[in-house]
């Protein structure tokens, strides 16, 4: 443990990754990574671990993370990071390198053959995620039939069946070999579909954001048509309008008309030329979808824009010809409260004021006395 | 107890357009919602009157079935007499007002408004219930802590139950809500007092004010005011009248005086032909008049009138027999009303949680239960031995009850992958238990 160097292992999780993150088609099924020198197989079947292009995906760990063979923990070493092998067994960095730099050997927890360059990261808090992550991906890549690929539901069905039940062999190891059989007589038998599925996948994962991206430019396109458009015109009534009263203050009745003509004419074909471009239903879309119901703005159910309810506006009242105020504005008033009002400096700092708390006295005196009583 | 909506009349011109009105208190719920006239207002306490006699008769009926039903022995029902009649119900009303008004000023010492406020509500809350129905000495301190709250002059619970000896919080706290509900939730009224208060300002602007004779006027005024309390002249009247007349009836010389100023203004055509807008205030001198005359009279009719309390004691005795058992919380028939509403509550959650069991069901039916994953060890591996002994820190052996999941950096969902210890608390993964287990 003391004695490995740590450093040569950085490179085996990053190439590892690497060669992971570069491939958008995967690895196919002649490419075993890591055959050894002997040619012999190794009897792993996937790449493991979580292909992520995005990066985001970081490397799960935990607090209790010890490794399980040279029991290492956080406490004695803090850069602690727990490797998974494609037999998902846990070790930690400095016994991989310990075990595996002199070539393959057996795993120390089941004997298998592995290699140092085989380890990953893990990304699921369990294992057996994992694993089942990385071989429905590898069955993905080869049982991608699609519905229409089959006559009936039903055949589909069957398909996705046994997919399913190779799928349940592989993660629970059982028959192994003669699913892996299986699975090679799928593939050779339906070679060419495979391979056109593959590529409309990749197609489709392309086309959706490219796709996107075009409706997005041309919306952003028609909505700058429409407001030049409409600057146009009002530059254009306005030009009209100007034209239009100067013949008529020349006293050219005749030539204002014609004018009049003219511009409405030229807006009309302005329009059919906008129309060209724009369809007129996606011009009128926009203002039929605030669809407003005709309830009054009293109502509490309400959904058009903003109306401000009049209140009764003092100053334009009719009320306010029956009282005046009067000319020095104060009046002979004993309340206590009035009275601290007039001598309290902090009242009149805030700008508080006296006249309009008894105009609004008196106003409320002269608005109604006029009102009949109901018989 | 719904009121039928003949017996209200449609109150004058609001704002059901976009137009303002003529003035803010046009604009005002006070306006649109409470002015009655003198017939409607007798109307509409006859037929409150009657239907809570009839509920009242019926749930005594049901109070002696559900009595005999918990055998108990029971009281037979008072006689039709018994029941109080419009005129009792007004005099307690009364009472109670005047009651609001004493523990306002020596209990409280809150401002006249709250106490105007409190009044107000009392007398809105019986224009739409019953005495019978809901007695006054519950309704009344609500009232008051209401009016109390509307006002801006809240009084805390704890001093206000502390001058009411018999009361709880509760009392008051289960029927605040009815009375907001009774009252439409329309809870500014707006009292006299202001527009007496601007009268008294108004007056003073004259050549030569009589400003002794108005100090002077003032207090008399306020007491008129305050004798305007118990009578129902807030509902006929509005209260720029109300306050007039009050001043005109301390000194009735004073306001003619300023009314003869403040019509003289007009031109001198004859005042049938002017129209109503253009006279001054909206109305033709003598018709102000005559309702000013009309005020007073009713002032120094009913407000002014002492309150025989024997009568109030005898009327309350009565009350006794008559009340609604049904609101009363002691009586047999509160006590099956109330396990009625709780088991509809009941029926009617288990309903919700059927249906959601129905809608679970669904779900199963269509993909079945829940699989049990068997176990995935192989023969050759599963009698190895656990290789990693249980790790030590200081020979106590570390646990997985960390306060913290351990800092897992997954940026994947984090529910759902754990396993939860008794604490609820989701591990990180089982931690040591299964590392160096064959998968």
């Amino acid at each position: 443990m003391s004695s490995s160097s740590r450093v040569p292992m950085r490179k085996a999780p990053a190439s590892a990754s690497s060669s992971r993150g570069k491939a958008q088609i995967p690895v196919r099924k002649g490419q075993r990574v890591g055959t050894n020198a002997k040619g012999t197989e190794d009897g792993y079947l996937y790449v493991a671990g979580v292909r992520d292009p995005s990066k985001r995906v970081t490397e799960y760990r935990t607090e209790q993370d010890v490794c399980p063979i040279c029991h290492t923990d956080r406490q004695f070493n803090q850069n602690l990071r727990l490797l998974v092998s494609p037999c998902y067994h846990k070790m930690c960095e400095s016994c991989i390198d310990r075990l595996f730099t002199l070539g393959p050997e057996p795993c120390p927890q089941c004997g298998r053959i592995l290699r140092k360059v085989n380890f990953a990261h893990q990304t699921f808090e369990d294992l057996k995620v994992e694993k089942e992550v990385a071989v429905r991906r590898r069955m993905a890549q080869v049982f991608n039939k699609r519905r229409e690929d089959f006559g009936s539901d039903k055949e589909y069905d069957n398909y996705l069946e046994e997919v399913e039940d190779l799928t349940f062999n592989l993660l629970n190891d059982i028959d192994v070999e003669k699913t892996e059989k299986r699975i090679s007589e799928f593939e050779k038998s339906n070679a060419s579909l495979i391979a056109t599925n593959q590529e409309k996948a990749a197609l489709e994962a392309m086309s959706q954001a490219e796709r996107e991206e075009v409706e997005r430019r041309a919306r952003e396109e028609r909505m700058r048509m429409v407001e030049e458009a409409e600057r146009v015109e009002k530059e254009e009534e306005e030009r009209v309008k100007k034209e239009v009263t100067e013949a008529l203050a020349k006293g050219d009745s005749r030539l204002a008309r014609e004018l009049e003509m003219q511009s409405r004419t030229a807006k009309q074909l302005r329009q059919e030329a906008l129309f060209k471009f724009i369809p007129p239903s996606l011009l009128l879309q926009q203002s039929t979808q605030d669809e407003i119901q005709h309830l009054s703005p009293l109502s509490p159910n309400y959904n058009g824009p903003f109306v401000p309810i009049p209140y009764s506006d003092p100053d334009t009242a009719h009320y306010n010809q029956w009282y005046e105020l009067k000319v020095d504005g104060d009046y002979v008033d004993g309340r206590l409260g009035v009275i601290f009002a007039k001598t309290d400096e902090r009242v009149r700092g805030g700008g508080w004021d006296l006249g309009l708390f008894w105009e609004m006295e008196i106003r409320a005196a002269v608005e109604a006395v006029g009102v009949e009583p109901l018989v | 107890m719904t009121i039928s909506n003949d017996a209200q009349p449609e109150a004058g011109p609001s704002t059901s357009g976009l137009t303002p009105g003529p003035s803010p208190y046009h604009e005002s719920s006070q306006f649109r919602h409470w002015r009655y006239s003198p017939s409607s207002l007798l109307s509409i306490r006859e037929e409150l009157n009657g239907k809570s006699v009839e509920i009242v008769a019926r749930n005594t009926e049901l109070e002696k079935e559900a009595q005999i039903s918990l055998g108990h022995s029971y009281t037979d029902p008072p006689p039709p007499t018994a029941y109080l009649t419009v005129s009792d119900e007004l005099l307690l009303l009364r009472f109670y007002c005047s009651q609001i008004t004493q523990i306002c000023r020596r209990g409280f010492g809150l401002p006249d408004v709250v106490e105007s406020t409190a009044i107000s509500y009392l007398k809105r809350f019986y224009l739409k219930n019953s005495v019978m129905e809901w007695h006054p000495k519950n309704i009344m301190p609500t009232c008051l802590f209401l009016a109390a709250k509307t006002t801006n002059y809240p009084i805390l619970m704890d001093q206000f139950i502390s001058k009411f000896s018999k009361l709880s919080p509760d009392d008051i706290l289960d029927t605040e809500f009815l009375v907001a509900q009774s009252l439409g939730f329309e809870f500014w009224v707006r009292s006299p007092e202001k527009a007496l208060r601007g009268w008294s300002l108004d007056l003073q602007n004259q050549p030569d004010p009589p400003i002794g004779l108005i100090q002077k006027t003032l207090p008399d005024a306020l007491k008129n005011l305050a004798h305007c309390l118990l009578t129902d002249l807030e509902f006929i009247y509005t209260p720029s009248q109300i306050g007039l007349a009050c001043f005109h009836l301390s000194n009735s010389q004073l306001v003619e005086d300023y009314l003869e100023r403040k019509y003289s203004t007009e031109s001198t055509e004859d005042e049938d032909e002017v129209e109503i807008e253009k006279l001054t205030f909206g109305m033709r001198k003598d018709r102000l008049l005559e309702i000013l005359s009309n005020i007073e009279a009713t002032i120094e009719k009913d407000g002014q009138s002492e309150i025989d309390l024997k009568k109030v004691k005898e009327i309350d005795k009565r009350l006794k027999n008559c009340t609604n058992p049904e609101k009363i919380p002691g009586t047999a028939l509160y006590v099956k009303r109330k396990r009625e509403k709780e088991t509809a509550e009941a029926a009617s959650k288990a309903a919700k949680t059927a249906k959601a069991a129905a809608a679970a069901l669904d779900r199963e039916s269509v993909f079945g239960s829940d699989l049990s994953i068997p176990s995935s060890k192989s023969p050759a591996l599963s009698d190895r031995k656990p290789l990693s002994p249980r790790v030590t820190m200081n020979g106590v052996p570390v646990t997985s009850g960390i306060t913290r999941p351990g800092g897992a950096e997954v940026a994947l969902e984090d529910d759902g992958m754990g396993v939860k210890d008794e604490n609820g608390i989701v591990m990180g993964g089982k931690g040591l238990r299964d590392v160096g287990l064959p998968l």
